[in-house]
């Protein structure tokens, strides 16, 4: 009964369908005109200025990224994953995306599609051609990373100056990520210049996976930037939790550049450490807890006790600011501490170290919170 | 119609209809390249307005909007609820500084709150654009700063469209209440919260509050909620008084019934009551808008304040329709700690009042005024409640005050010799009130016929309550009338200067402007700068003009208005998204049921025949009882499942008038997409999506629209939930955000408003691990339906997947677990691999255009394969990548 009630209706609409086709064209030819849309062309002639030096990453093996989880575990805080959704991402194996930088077959790309150190690295050209890559150097902090491959001869990017990029103005991002021969693009406005510290544009084009790595245009297909992961907080994957939220960054050329002529010398970028620990049972003010034996917090002569007040310009309330005062700081470069030792203030100079280099916490040596002692937990806890 | 007769004219001349003849001449990039050099200058011009909102610490924080020179400001009252202990904090500007920041008036109902900023002479400002005017589809740009991400205090910018009006949010019992918002596709983020949302003439059209969030955390799914500005104006002299400012009931429920909204419960003596409506009676008009459904006329209540005239038409037992006009009472909220109100700023408010008074003062003629209209030169309130404070000004010079508790007092203001002089005095309150309502009686009267219907709009805040206040005052219409003809006579102007936000006189001024029988009325808007209304009585036909006055300190405004004519024009977008909205929401109808597994009890469909069939996706949804379809108009279907296909994801469905007899179905014709014509998509094209994310819209109400573009095509390999989603066929992606739970069966459209695909399920890309905005191509959904017509009928979840094996004859090295990379560990002779030159220790790298790095990959895509078909490999063999193509066999 069901079922001829149904082969009824069926019947019903492919007559239906017929008829409305039949009125449809008749329709179409009457406004044959298509509804302006402007925009689409713009977007349609930057991708086509701008394909030809996107490039698809493809790597093979590797690992998830352990310090990831390992850093922003945090079992006091039940809401860990909402506060951090970052934290709980698993890198995937789609092909990722870079851009030609030079025509001698240097590949810029974001240190994102690298976080599992794969064993093999292949780029695929935009004319087909596929052929494998080495590392020249890579930026963990501004997350980029620069790569070589064998060929000459290939087209090269035209940039945006810096000076010229305006909020409001149209972004594309182009990207391989979600597979194809094709870069695809998803378009959106700059929201803001000088961002994380002056190494980054925001815009709010979705960018994710998909496309870090890849340029962000303007809509005349010159590169604004290059999009990579980005929040106020060090890791690999920070940022990654406002994938396709309206909330991206690309580093902007000028930048690039600079960066770049660093990577192209082998020198890579590690996140900066000043090696101490704070009480985080302190919420106002940051002081030192203890610190690494040795480390630049400890060679600059702070003692246990001292208050950080401020780091180079930015004034340090609290443990958050002083997050934000570093994470754009790459290990090798100096910065300016102030401390405040009883009424005094001491401004101190330190080169910020890589983890590798800070030594152990001393266990032995009285920490500034008597009450309270070194336990194992405590040396896991915030480090700068 | 009243409406009709009201012309909206910016005083500022219409440079725009000069260059609408050029515009014409520019090619489609031209004018987008226009459009974004207009928006680009918009934004520059109103980022230095928005606030970076920290409290003293500098930890937390959300953002705000200046709206007037002396830095008073906007932002959410969720914003400012941790400072309120200290009312104070931190406003950040553009211009890389700090403000001090004072937490004034709050109105915790509606989550907004006023601040003013302090240390700077004049601070840069935004007008408060009208809310009532923004369409479905027009851009609508965000500024703030999400997730604090501003080092140097320059606002985030964000761009979107608006994606549905009226909107209701519930919020936690009597506060934070989104009543009538806008729902916006523009990225609104945790920190966005009390920022400004700007129309593309950089008016604050809204306040960003609210987003809807989904698993993934809190962060923007394309759903984020403001509040409107014509929902704030009226609140806002209450609010710049350090006020706790409450919302308006009428103390009655009503609910959904079929043949209406119905009222259920009323208290007695409440304002419902009072004008006789009782349990039963059918709720036809609340507010000057017709009533759709409970939620609506929820909608329409939150945003009235308390004390507020409101006119309602309601139906009776008998059938007997009445048009009434009543005032809601004022909800009493708690806030966590007891507001006190700061009388520092109260004393402000009176002094700023004044401050108005002394200028009217000076600006009047030397002869006695019209000695009809004797005592009363001003009146006005500085509060949203009248009986809290209220300033008068009597035209004898005499300002007073009083409020509910017992400040009061009244200074006795004079010009003598061209100098204002102020000394106290305490006489007793002048005839204010009496003579406030003599005028808004005349207005009503005279202006407006006598059918409270056709008075809305205009009066809502001024008409009614007149009727109101002479009605229970009993003052004589014709003694008014008498008055009115007197001064007209007399070749004099009247303006009456209402404080439009409480419905109280606030001033009459009599011009000698030679104008026959013409009244002008002064209307204070948001901020309290005045808005003259001429209104035009010519032979018995009257026209009202709305005339922006120039504040004199107030250059900035003018020149927006100027901006706001030359930039509207070059968009082209606003009016394509516009247009779109009116073919999506015909032909996308709300799937609403029960939660039925992983699925959520809500979707939507699109209609693809005349006679009511409707394409949508495969879930649990159609299976729950009582699942049931509703249409734009808000009237609702059976539904019955035709065919449906689990690989496909897809299913057909037939809409029936099921037990609602007045639904005839043989006669319904119903708007539909076409799928016969594919329009051809380009990489960055604009496209649109509709549908009915987080159920935003309810059964009577217009589905969601989004904005995007069409990114790309390719291949679906996801997963949903723990399994793989079954469909692997080509998917178009989009950047508009279509993941959000009940999109999915939504339609996506291009420019043009014609069909390009079916918004799919709410999947996660293997590729990227990252929940994916994509749609069903035409051409699969043309195939669906074909195919489901030539085979046997079958009811639901038909299977077509085959289960043919192939051989190709390569043995790959697997060492437990099948996550690693993929080398060939043996070839057979003569097999297909071998004849394509496979050999040992090949890696494989790729298939058929996706990259391999590990087996389980390529073990899907083999299987996906059938004999005959060709499976493109790309090989690593040392440094070189080769591309080898093996036919593959049938197994032997």
């Amino acid at each position: 009964m069901i079922r001829s009630i149904v082969q009824v209706i069926r019947c019903t609409f492919v007559a239906t369908v017929f008829a409305i086709s039949l009125t449809q064209t008749t329709e179409a030819s009457e406004t044959a005109a298509p509804r302006a849309d402007g925009v689409s062309d713009v977007v349609k002639q930057a991708i086509a200025q701008a394909s030809p030096i996107v490039v698809r990453i493809e790597t093979v093996g590797g690992v998830q990224p352990l310090d990831q989880l390992l850093a922003s575990k945090d079992d006091k805080n039940p809401n860990q994953f909402r506060d951090n959704p970052g934290s709980s991402f698993m890198v995937a194996d789609g092909p990722t995306t870079g851009i030609i930088y030079s025509s001698d077959g240097l590949i810029l790309t974001s240190s994102f599609n690298f976080v599992r150190d794969p064993s093999i690295i292949t780029v695929a050209l935009s004319d087909g051609r596929q052929m494998t890559a080495d590392i020249v150097a890579r930026d963990r902090v501004r997350k980029l990373t620069l790569l070589k491959i064998d060929a000459t001869d290939l087209p090269t990017p035209k940039w945006v100056p810096e000076e010229q990029i305006r909020p409001g103005q149209s972004a594309i991002a182009m990207g391989m990520g979600f597979g194809g021969s094709e870069p695809m693009a998803s378009v959106g406005i700059v929201s803001a210049v000088n961002r994380m510290m002056g190494n980054a544009i925001q815009t709010d084009a979705k960018l994710s996976p998909a496309n870090y790595g890849g340029p962000l245009l303007d809509s005349y297909g010159y590169v604004i930037g290059i999009c990579v992961p980005m929040a106020q907080r060090p890791g690999e994957l920070a940022g990654i939790e406002f994938y396709d939220a309206g909330v991206g960054f690309a580093v902007p050329g000028k930048r690039v550049h600079e960066i770049v002529a660093d990577l192209k010398k082998g020198r890579s970028f590690h996140r900066g450490w000043l090696g101490m620990t704070v009480d985080p049972k302190i919420e106002k003010g940051v002081a030192i807890h203890s610190s690494a034996d040795p480390s630049p917090i400890r060679e600059a002569g702070a003692l246990p006790g001292d208050w950080i007040v401020r780091i180079d310009e930015q004034p340090i309330k609290h443990f958050g600011q002083l997050v934000k005062a570093l994470y754009m700081v790459p290990a090798g470069e100096r910065v300016t501490v102030r401390l405040l030792r009883g009424a005094e203030h001491i401004d101190v100079e330190m080169t910020l170290a890589r983890s590798d280099e800070l030594g152990p916490l001393p266990v032995e040596e009285e920490p500034f919170d008597p009450s309270k002692p070194v336990t194992e937990e405590e040396s896991e806890s915030p480090q700068d | 119609m009243l409406f009709a007769a009201v012309l909206v004219s910016l005083g500022s001349g219409l440079p725009h209809a000069a260059s609408g003849a050029d515009l014409s001449k520019l090619t489609a990039i031209e004018r987008a390249e226009r459009a974004e050099s207009a928006r680009i200058a918009v934004i520059e011009r109103v980022s230095p307005s928005v606030v970076c909102i920290f409290d003293e610490d500098e930890r937390g924080g959300g953002s705000g909007v200046v709206i007037s020179p002396n830095g008073y400001g906007l932002t959410n009252f969720h914003v400012v609820e941790g400072m309120m202990e200290s009312r104070s904090g931190f406003g950040g500007l553009s211009d890389g500084k700090l403000y001090p920041l004072q937490v004034l008036g709050i109105d915790p109902g509606g989550d907004v709150a006023m601040f003013k900023l302090s240390g700077r002479d004049s601070f840069p400002h935004s007008a408060l654009g009208n809310s009532d005017e923004l369409r479905v589809g027009d851009t609508a740009i965000a500024m703030g700063n999400p997730f604090l991400l501003s080092d140097d205090y320059a606002p985030t910018v964000t761009s979107g469209i608006v994606s549905g009006i009226h909107r209701y949010q519930y919020g936690s019992g009597d506060v934070l209440l989104y009543s009538d918002c806008i729902q916006v596709d523009t990225a609104i983020n945790p920190g966005n919260s009390g920022g400004p949302l700007f129309n593309i003439g950089g008016e604050v059209i809204g306040i960003n509050g609210r987003i809807s969030v989904s698993m993934r955390g809190r962060v923007n799914v394309g759903m984020g909620y403001a509040i409107t500005s014509n929902q704030i104006k009226p609140f806002i002299p209450g609010m710049r008084a350090g006020l706790l400012v409450e919302h308006g009931t009428i103390q009655a429920t009503v609910r959904d019934r079929d043949a209406g909204v119905v009222f259920v419960e009323l208290y007695e003596d409440g304002p419902a009551w009072n004008v006789g409506v009782r349990p039963g009676d059918e709720l036809l008009r609340f507010a000057n808008q017709s009533i759709q459904s409970a939620n609506h006329f929820a909608s329409v209540l939150g945003t009235l304040p308390g004390g507020w005239p409101v006119a309602l038409s309601y139906r009776d037992a008998a059938g007997r329709v009445h048009h009434r006009v009543t005032r809601t009472e004022g909800i009493k909220i708690k806030t966590k700690k007891p507001f006190v109100p700061d009388s520092g700023v109260v004393a402000r408010g009176v002094e700023r009042v004044l401050k108005r008074f002394q200028k009217t003062v000076e600006q009047l003629p030397n002869k006695p005024i019209q000695k009809t209209w004797r005592e009363v030169h001003a009146t006005g309130v500085a509060s949203t409640n009248p009986v809290e404070y209220e300033v008068a000004a009597a035209n004898d010079g005499r300002v007073s005050w009083t409020s509910a508790g017992n400040d009061s007092g009244s200074v006795l203001v004079e010009k003598i010799d061209g100098v204002l002089q102020a000394s106290k005095d305490d006489a007793p309150l002048p005839l204010a009130r009496d003579l406030a309502f003599r005028a808004r009686a005349f207005i009503r009267e005279r202006l407006i016929d006598s059918d409270p219907q056709t008075s809305a709009g205009l009066f809502e805040h001024s008409g009614a309550d007149a009727l109101l206040d002479i009605d229970s005052n009993g003052v004589s219409h014709s003694t008014l009338l008498e008055c009115i003809t007197a001064a007209l006579d007399d070749h004099t102007t009247l303006r009456f200067g209402f404080d439009a936000s409480v419905g109280n006189l606030r001033r009459v001024i009599a011009t000698d402007e030679p104008t026959r029988e013409s009244v002008s009325l002064t209307l204070a808007d948001a901020t309290g700068w005045p808005v003259d209304l001429v209104i035009e009585s010519n032979l018995g036909k009257t026209t009202i003009r709305i005339m922006d006055r120039d504040e004199p300190s107030n250059d900035l405004d003018r020149k927006h208005a100027t901006t706001r004519q030359t930039t509207n024009s070059p968009e082209s977008e606003p009016t394509l998204a516009t247009r779109v909205f009116d073919d999506v929401a015909r032909r996308v109808v709300k799937l609403i049921g029960a939660r039925v597994g992983q699925s959520e009890g809500y979707g939507c469909g699109i209609l693809i025949s005349t006679n009511g069939l409707v394409l949508t996706v495969d879930s649990g949804l159609l299976n729950s009882p009582n699942v049931r379809a509703y249409l734009y108009d808000g009237s609702s279907r059976h539904v019955d499942i035709v065919h449906a296909d689990r690989d496909l994801q897809l299913a057909l469905i037939q809409l029936t008038p099921g037990e609602f007899a007045d639904v005839d179905q043989a006669n319904a014709k119903y708007d539909c997409f076409d799928l016969g014509i594919a329009p051809e998509l380009s990489i960055g094209q604009t496209v649109f999506a509709g549908g009915n994310p987080f159920k935003v819209a309810d059964k009577g109400e217009y589905i969601s629209l989004s904005r995007g573009v069409y990114c790309g095509t390719t291949k679906l390999d996801a997963t949903r939930g723990t399994q793989d989603f079954p469909y692997r066929g080509d998917v178009l992606i989009i950047d508009a955000i279509t993941s959000a739970p009940g999109f999915a069966g939504g339609a996506l459209v291009d420019a043009a408003g014609k069909l390009v695909g079916l918004v799919g399920r709410g999947v996660e890309s293997r590729f990227t691990h990252t929940q994916l905005n994509y749609a069903i191509p035409n051409t699969v959904l043309a195939e669906f339906i074909a195919g489901g017509g030539s085979s046997a009928p079958t009811i639901a979840n038909q299977s077509s997947k085959k289960n043919i094996e192939v051989y190709h004859g390569i043995k790959f090295f697997e060492l437990g677990y099948r996550s690693n990379p993929v080398y060939v560990e043996r070839v057979r002779r003569r097999s297909p691999a071998a004849n394509a030159g496979i050999r040992k220790d090949d890696l494989i790298i790729g298939a058929n255009g996706r990259p391999i790095a590990k087996l389980k990959v390529l073990e899907r895509i083999i299987d996906d394969c059938e004999p005959g078909d060709t499976l493109e490999l790309t090989v690593l063999r040392g440094e070189k990548v080769k591309k080898i193509r093996i036919e593959l066999e049938e197994p032997k």
